[in-house]
Parts: structure tokens; C-alpha cells; sequence
């Protein structure tokens, strides 16, 4: 294969991965307005899974791999298994996080949660081969489709885009459903969604769960494709750059989040090609940390709302309505259209 | 205008026997007992600190009593959640209104009707033709509502731009989505103007005489004067009183309860 | 019977963690934000300590250096970064995120500035001590200093809260900033004091941690954070003595139980008891802090 090719596939998989893993994160912090600082443990526990359904069952020799349990299960089924069993974790955290917390102790318990996950894991090696992390995991119907490996590649791509595509459509129809009016409705105002008889509990755990399966599928996708997933690829760093991402692009808006997806990534795979090839390794680095981070600050600043606001759900005028649309009056209460920033008084 | 005391029986709408709520040391509610009957507007006044709110809480189940019964309409709802009490009949408005400010007046309606087709996951997931029919007629009855209440023409504005009195009388319209048997009012003419406070008289009078039932917590003596059939005084988490707006008047303990709270 | 000695390793981690939490709950109390970025202020003051200890500074120095440090950068952040965020109107979250990527920005500084390595401060660790006989409490000499530190750190900030002048108008803004502020208290001058006295015990800490770790490297800090949230929340948000206890408490339950599980597991033990505690009562047990209250914007 190519180094273009090997580059391009690469780089389109980790962006399709990015964009899933964003958009069931902006189902749970856009439209309900959970604060998740454990997020990426959905994509990592689907990771895992994948792996090890696909890896086979643990040798048990000196010097492999350890982890607790393993099957040899043909593709699609790994996957599946991933979203699935990252929905139960979804639906721990839903039930974790009561209603009515407040943002920072919903953060810190859940920034608690990731890293109690981050120590057990890499200090238990029987667990997931501890630091190491897992490898080795083959790439799904590999054999079977008998392909050169730069096809074998842009098919997977593909794949991945189809996914993508599934997961927005599923998205986009929860969202504009009553039930999406329903979650954004306890997201505004809890105590006068309840007094209209909509469930928050039940809000809480349909985007907690489809948030998480879908962290979790991209999280197969990812280790199918790379073969690899370690400690390193899931600190709680990661999830705030995904938040960063959504901040950037728009909270609430899955094609907002998509192009702030791109943003933060270009900066980590094409920062390095505006540097001064005469800097250190570890300073480039650190240079895209620092990057994304004031550029996330720039933004919660300037321009909270994002590069593309929330849409407004118009509610089309119906066959039997014969009214023109009128123009929009504004009172002297601003809504500024952004989570992060109260209107007229924080609704936190 | 049929008469819904006749047409339902003497059941009362609302029962609240001996309930009681503990706050920090103190008893917020003590021993509270009232009924409310169907077709009338009851009337809870009282002091600052007298117990009205806590008893909307306990009474809308956003809150437990620590004991007593709270039955509505022959079920015991006292320690049901919220939103199953909400989605049995019996609706509240908020003192400090609660509109969804990002989202517009006619969205605001629309939650109101949490059991429609497309509340449900699986027709969400399965898409807007198997819950568009009936989110049609949904929007139909909302505008209708809201050209009662004189919002038609605010209906795509976002909710969070209305003024304080409009807020106010958004929060009544999307309560009556719900299609409430009882409506319960936390202080509504709290912090509204004298203008507004008349537009919610003449809206609750209306709809009495459609039969719905009315608790209104009130702290604007004229208002409830006016409006209510029989009012109920608390003072310190007690009732202190109850009975009709005249009868009250010659009673000393209420004149107390208002000189001293 | 290791049980002894182990306690005594309990104290010397209990001092750092003190040393850390009493500065962040007193600044999370007055100000009501939580700092996400103090664990690498922390280690700041520590790569600021082990600038300082390659050019030949002694113990005394690097403790000057890293209070020196934390006030400086914890009053600069709040300054130049955080207050301007909050009263531009950024909610609580928000906030968070501000102060996340602050640290996060800081500790890539530093690994630019110094690289990516252990690095670890070269002290002489004293003198052994030890107490109640050969198998009882075995204390090196660096270690009772800083010991001895924390304990007067925390005898200062409990009198200083109740008898100064400053301090009264810090546990004023901490319970009712509205009030505190209508009553007359000038709240940014307390707030920068608040930074300031926090940011000291915050770079202490950061050089307690580096000495008693042996090793630290940029991340350090942030790895620290749960640590200093599992004490500062058992204690009581906003109470610093209740912040001290805590930490002698979490420091002798971790080192003991570092007897039974693998050591690395032991922070495990104090972060399923912090877990346990935020769901059930997120205050803390004693807490100063209002759940669900603005910000104090001054």
C-alpha cells in the first residue's frame, strides 16, 4: 500500500471514528445537557470488546497478551457486541448521575469515574494487558475478501462512512422527534418539564445509552482497523478534546460538531506540517495541545455558540393552516442560543 | 353548562389528609388536611413562610411528605414522581415561570403532550411518518390555544424573548396541553402587571366554567376575592382556616394570622 | 505488626495532600469554582523548584520558590484567565472547561519547556527518626519538615479564618457572597488574597509532592487532582480543617491498605469512598458551599 494511501485511509477512518464518538456526545451534553467527563470510556469500553471477541480466547502463554475473556467471533458480531455492552455502561451512568446535580459535581464524579477506569486497567494486567494494552486484533472479513491491502483499506473507509451515515440518520430522527422536543424540554427546564408529565429519567437514559453505543461502535471500528488499544488511547484528556470539538463546531448541531470535528483534527495531523521542521518531536507535541486548548478558550470567548449555531426546530405550518409566518419580535431578554453561556440568568 | 358536581358525584377532585414535611429541624407543613371538589376554585392563602409552597410541592409530588396521604381523583399519589402525577391530571404552574426559553412558544406547547405517538423511542427511531399525523393535530389544537390566550401571533418566537406577564400566561396555556382535570396555580400574579393579573382572571373564570378544577396558592387577597370559592388559610404549615371568602373575614384567628405573619 | 510503620508513611503522604487541599477548598469555597488546574500549579511550582535545585538550591530554597510560584501563577490565572471568563458570563461548566484546558495548557508548557521525563528534586533526605521504638514510626528528616509545614498551615489558615479581619470577610464571601458584598466587603481584594494564601499552600504542596514522590513528571498534578477533590469533598467543601482530617485520614487508610492490595490500587480505596460520597451527599459531610448558586462574580 501506499504511503498516501496508508495516510489517506488512516486519516479518514480516525475522522469518521472522531465524528461518532462527537455526535453521541453531543446526544448527552447538546441535547440533554449531561456533563460527561467519563464520555470516552464508552468508546474505549467498545474498543475492548471488539478486541477481545475478535482476538480469540486468551493462550495463557508467557509473554502473551493477557485479558479475562476472549471469543473468536466473526465481523459483523465484535461490533455489535461493542455497542451493546457500551449502552449497559451508558445506562450506569444515567443511572449514576441523579437529576438535578450540579454541572461541576456531575463533572468531577464522572472525571473521578474515568480515571478510578484509567488506574484499574492499567495496574490490573489480567484485566486488558494492563499498560501494554492489547494488539494484534485482526482486521474483520480480512482474509475472506482476498484484497490487496490499500483496497482492503478504502472499503473499510467506506464502511466506516456507511456507519457514520446510519448513526446520523438514527440522530437526526430521535432529534427532531417529540422525544428530542421532550429531552431538550428537561435540558431547559426540569422542574417544568416534569409538572407537563415528560419522564427526565427516562430522557436521561435513551441519550445516555444511544450516546454511549454509538461511542462504543466507533470505538470497534477504531481497534478493527489499527489493531491496537492501550491506556494511552482513552486519558481524560481525549474527552475534552471532543468536547473542545463540539464547543468549536457548535453544541447541539451534528453538522456543526462535524466540522468542528475536522478543525481540532486538522490541528493534531496537519499542526506539524506548519512547524519549523527544526523543533523537537515533543515540542510539536505539546504545540497542538496548547493550540486546540486557547483556540477552545477563543471560542468559549468570541463565539460560544459555535462556527454553526443549533438550528431552530421550525415546526412547519401544516396542510390546514393558512397563516402567513410572522416576523420575529424580540423582547429584552437576548437568548444567546449556547448551553455554555446563561441568557437572562443561569438556568444551571 | 353541565354542572360537574352533579355529573361527577360529591367524589372530591383532590384529598389531602394530614400531611406533614420537615425542613431542617422545623415542620414546614404540619398536619395539613384539605379537599378540593370538582368544578371549584379553592383558594390557598397565608403568609410568607406559612407552608403554601411546600404543600404544592408535596401535593404535585416533587416532594414526599413525611406523612399523611395525598389521593387525587381516587388514586393515592402521594408518593408518585412528578411527572406520573402530571400525566394523571393534575398540572401546576410555577411562582418563578418555566417556560423553555430556548425553544419557541409553540414548541413550549408541544411538550405538553408527553404521551403522543412520537414520544415514544421506538416511532422516534422509526421517523416522522409514523408520528407526523398525529403531531399534526397536535399543532392544530396548540393554535388554537394559544389564539385563546392572545399568543398566536408570538408562536415562532423563542420563549425566553416574551415578557415577564407573557411568560406567565405562555405557562397556563401549555398547562392546559395536558388537558388537566386539576389545575393547580403557584402565586400567579406574582410580579405581573395589574393588566395581566385581569387576563388571568378572566382565562381561569373561562375555564371553570368548562369544568375544570381550580388550587390557586395566593398571596393577593383582592385577586382571591375575587376568583375563588373557598379559600383555605395556613399560617406556620398549619390551616388555620377554611371556608368562604366572608366567613373568614369575621374569623379572628385569621386576622391574626395576617396582622402577625 | 507493619501496621505502625505504615501509618507513619500515612502521615508523610497525609502532609502533602493537606497541604493541596487546604488551599483548594479554601479557594473553591470563596470562590466557588472549582480549579481544574490546580494539580498542575502544584507541579509547576515543582519544575519551578527543580529549576531552582540544579543551580544548587537547598530544601529551604525550593519551599520558598514553589509557594512563590503557586501564588504568582494561581493569582495570574485568575486574573488574566478565569474572573475575566466569569464575568463575561460563562456558566459554572463552562468554567470547568476553562480551567481544564488552562491546566492542560500549562502542563504542555512545561513539557515543552522541560521535556518529557522523571524528573525528581535532589534533597538529602535527613536524618531517620524514628518513634515508639525499632518497629514503629521511621520518619526521614525531609519528611518531618514537611509534616511540620502542613501542620502549621493548617493551624494558620483555621486561626487566620476565624480572628483576621481577612479572613471573616473570606468565609463571608464563601457563605453569602451577595450578602458579603452589599455588607461592604470588598470582594476582589479578598478574592485575590484568597488566590494568593491558596496558591501558597498549592505550590507547597506541589514541592511536598515532589519530594515524597521521588519522581514526577508534568502529568503528575493532574493525576494528583482526585486526591485533593476525595479530601477537600470528605471534609467539606470550604472547611480547611475539615480538609486537614480528611487528608490524615485518606493518607493512613491509603498507606494501610497499601498492605493488603497491590499499592497501586490503594488511591483505588480512597476514590471509591469520594464516589460514594459525592452521589449520596455532594456537598460533603460539612459543607460551606451552596449547591446550585451563581458564581460570585466580583
Amino acid at each position: 500500500m501506499s504511503a498516501i494511501d496508508l495516510y489517506a485511509t488512516t486519516l479518514l477512518v480516525y475522522f469518521g471514528v472522531d465524528v461518532l464518538a462527537a455526535w453521541g456526545l453531543n446526544l448527552q451534553y447538546g441535547l440533554y445537557g449531561m456533563y460527561n467527563f467519563a464520555f470516552i470510556l464508552f468508546q474505549s469500553v467498545g474498543a475492548y470488546t471488539a478486541a477481545v471477541l475478535a482476538l480469540g480466547r486468551p493462550t495463557h502463554q508467557f509473554g502473551g497478551q493477557q485479558y479475562f475473556f476472549g471469543a473468536s467471533l466473526p465481523f459483523p458480531l465484535p461490533i455489535i457486541a461493542a455497542g451493546l455492552i457500551a449502552g449497559v455502561f451508558g445506562l450506569a451512568i444515567a443511572l449514576i448521575l441523579r437529576q438535578g446535580m450540579r454541572s461541576d459535581y456531575e463533572a468531577i464524579i464522572t472525571f473521578v469515574i474515568a480515571v478510578m477506569a484509567l488506574v484499574t486497567v492499567s495496574a490490573v494486567i489480567p484485566l486488558f494487558n494492563g499498560e501494554a494494552g492489547l494488539a494484534l486484533v485482526p482486521q474483520p472479513l480480512a482474509r475472506t475478501l482476498q484484497v490487496p491491502t490499500a483496497a482492503y483499506a478504502w472499503i473499510y473507509v467506506a464502511f466506516v462512512a456507511i456507519v457514520c451515515l446510519i448513526s446520523y440518520v438514527i440522530i437526526r430522527r430521535l432529534t427532531a422527534s417529540p422525544l428530542g422536543r421532550a429531552v431538550r424540554a428537561v435540558r431547559e427546564n426540569a422542574n417544568g418539564a416534569a409538572a407537563l408529565g415528560v419522564n427526565a429519567t427516562w430522557c436521561r437514559i435513551v441519550v445516555s445509552v444511544l450516546g454511549a453505543a454509538i461511542a462504543g461502535v466507533s470505538g470497534a471500528l477504531l481497534v478493527e482497523f489499527i489493531g491496537t488499544w492501550s491506556p494511552g488511547s482513552w486519558s481524560y484528556a481525549e474527552t475534552l478534546v471532543i468536547f473542545s470539538a463540539i464547543i468549536v463546531g457548535g453544541v447541539g448541531n451534528n453538522i456543526g460538531v462535524l466540522i468542528g470535528v475536522f478543525v481540532t483534527q486538522i490541528v493534531f495531523a496537519e499542526g506539524s506540517r506548519f512547524l519549523p521542521t527544526s523543533l523537537p518531536p515533543n515540542l510539536v507535541g505539546s504545540l497542538q495541545w496548547i493550540i486546540i486548548g486557547v483556540m477552545t478558550l477563543a471560542f468559549l470567548w468570541f463565539r460560544p455558540q459555535g462556527i454553526v449555531p443549533e438550528k431552530r426546530y421550525c415546526v412547519p405550518a401544516g396542510p390546514a393552516d393558512h397563516r402567513p409566518m410572522p416576523a420575529e419580535k424580540t423582547g429584552p431578554a437576548a437568548v444567546t442560543g449556547s448551553p455554555l453561556i446563561p441568557g437572562d440568568g443561569s438556568h444551571d | 353548562m353541565i354542572n360537574t358536581a352533579a355529573a361527577q358525584g360529591t367524589r372530591p377532585v383532590l384529598e389531602v389528609s394530614e400531611v406533614s414535611l420537615a425542613f431542617g429541624g422545623t415542620l414546614a407543613v404540619n398536619d395539613v388536611s384539605i379537599t378540593v371538589s370538582p368544578g371549584e376554585i379553592l383558594a390557598i392563602v397565608g403568609p410568607n413562610g406559612a407552608g403554601k409552597s411546600s404543600l404544592v410541592e408535596i401535593i404535585s409530588g416533587a416532594m414526599k411528605p413525611a406523612g399523611g396521604k395525598v389521593v387525587f381523583n381516587g388514586v393515592d399519589i402521594t408518593h408518585k414522581p412528578a411527572y406520573q402525577v402530571a400525566r394523571l391530571g393534575l398540572t401546576r404552574t410555577y411562582q418563578l415561570s418555566t417556560e423553555f426559553r430556548q425553544m419557541t412558544v409553540l414548541e413550549n406547547l408541544l411538550v405538553g403532550v408527553p404521551g403522543q405517538r412520537g414520544s415514544k423511542l421506538r416511532f422516534a427511531l422509526a421517523g416522522r411518518r409514523t408520528w407526523g399525523q398525529e403531531e399534526a393535530e397536535l399543532r392544530v389544537k396548540a393554535r388554537a390555544l394559544l389564539q385563546d390566550f392572545g399568543l398566536a401571533d408570538w408562536e415562532d418566537t423563542y420563549a425566553g424573548s416574551l415578557s415577564g406577564g407573557q411568560r406567565r400566561i405562555l405557562e397556563i396555556a401549555r398547562a392546559l396541553m395536558t388537558e388537566p382535570k386539576l389545575l393547580v396555580l403557584d402565586e400567579p400574579t406574582a410580579g405581573v402587571t395589574p393588566s395581566i393579573v385581569a387576563e388571568i382572571e378572566r382565562f381561569v373564570e373561562d375555564l371553570r366554567d368548562r369544568g375544570l378544577t381550580f388550587l390557586i396558592i395566593e398571596h393577593e387577597l383582592e385577586f382571591v376575592e375575587r376568583q375563588a370559592d373557598r379559600v383555605v388559610v395556613m399560617a406556620a404549615g398549619r390551616v388555620v382556616a377554611d371556608g368562604t371568602m366572608a366567613k373568614l373575614r369575621l374569623n379572628p384567628e385569621v386576622i391574626d394570622a395576617y396582622l402577625v405573619g | 505488626m507493619l501496621i505502625v510503620p505504615a501509618v507513619g508513611f500515612g502521615l508523610a503522604t497525609a502532609a502533602y495532600i493537606a497541604l493541596a487541599a487546604v488551599g483548594f477548598t479554601l479557594q473553591a469555597g470563596v470562590s466557588n469554582i472549582f480549579n481544574f488546574a490546580y494539580g498542575d500549579i502544584m507541579i509547576t511550582a515543582a519544575f519551578m523548584a527543580y529549576a531552582v535545585n540544579t543551580i544548587g538550591g537547598g530544601l529551604w530554597e525550593l519551599f520558598i520558590v514553589g509557594a512563590v510560584t503557586g501564588a504568582v501563577v494561581s493569582l495570574a490565572l485568575n486574573r488574566l484567565i478565569f474572573r475575566r471568563f466569569v464575568r463575561h458570563g460563562v456558566n459554572r461548566f463552562g468554567m470547568l472547561i476553562v480551567t481544564l484546558w488552562t491546566g492542560l495548557i500549562l502542563q504542555n508548557v512545561l513539557l515543552a519547556v522541560f521535556g518529557p521525563r522523571f524528573f525528581s528534586l535532589q534533597v538529602s533526605s535527613g536524618r531517620l527518626f524514628t518513634f515508639f521504638g525499632q518497629h514503629g514510626i521511621l520518619l526521614t528528616g525531609v519528611q518531618l519538615i514537611s509534616i511540620g509545614i502542613a501542620v502549621a498551615a493548617v493551624l494558620i489558615v483555621a486561626i487566620g479564618l476565624r480572628y483576621t479581619r481577612v479572613g471573616m470577610a473570606m468565609r463571608a464571601l464563601a457563605t453569602n457572597p451577595n450578602l458579603a458584598q452589599s455588607s461592604g466587603v470588598p470582594a476582589r481584594k479578598i478574592l485575590d488574597y484568597t488566590w494568593i494564601v491558596s496558591g501558597i499552600f498549592c505550590g507547597l504542596g506541589g514541592v511536598v509532592l515532589a519530594l515524597a514522590t521521588g519522581a514526577f513528571a508534568q502529568t503528575t498534578g493532574e493525576e494528583f487532582l482526585v486526591i485533593i477533590f476525595a479530601a477537600t469533598v470528605l471534609g467539606g467543601v470550604g472547611r480547611p480543617v475539615g480538609a486537614a482530617v480528611a487528608s490524615l485520614v485518606l493518607g493512613i487508610v491509603m498507606e494501610v491498605s497499601a498492605l493488603f492490595i497491590p499499592p497501586v490500587l490503594k488511591e483505588l480505596a480512597a476514590f471509591a469512598l469520594l464516589l460514594v460520597v459525592l452521589i449520596i451527599r455532594p456537598g460533603g459531610l460539612f459543607s460551606l458551599a451552596k449547591e446550585g448558586e451563581e458564581i460570585a462574580v466580583v
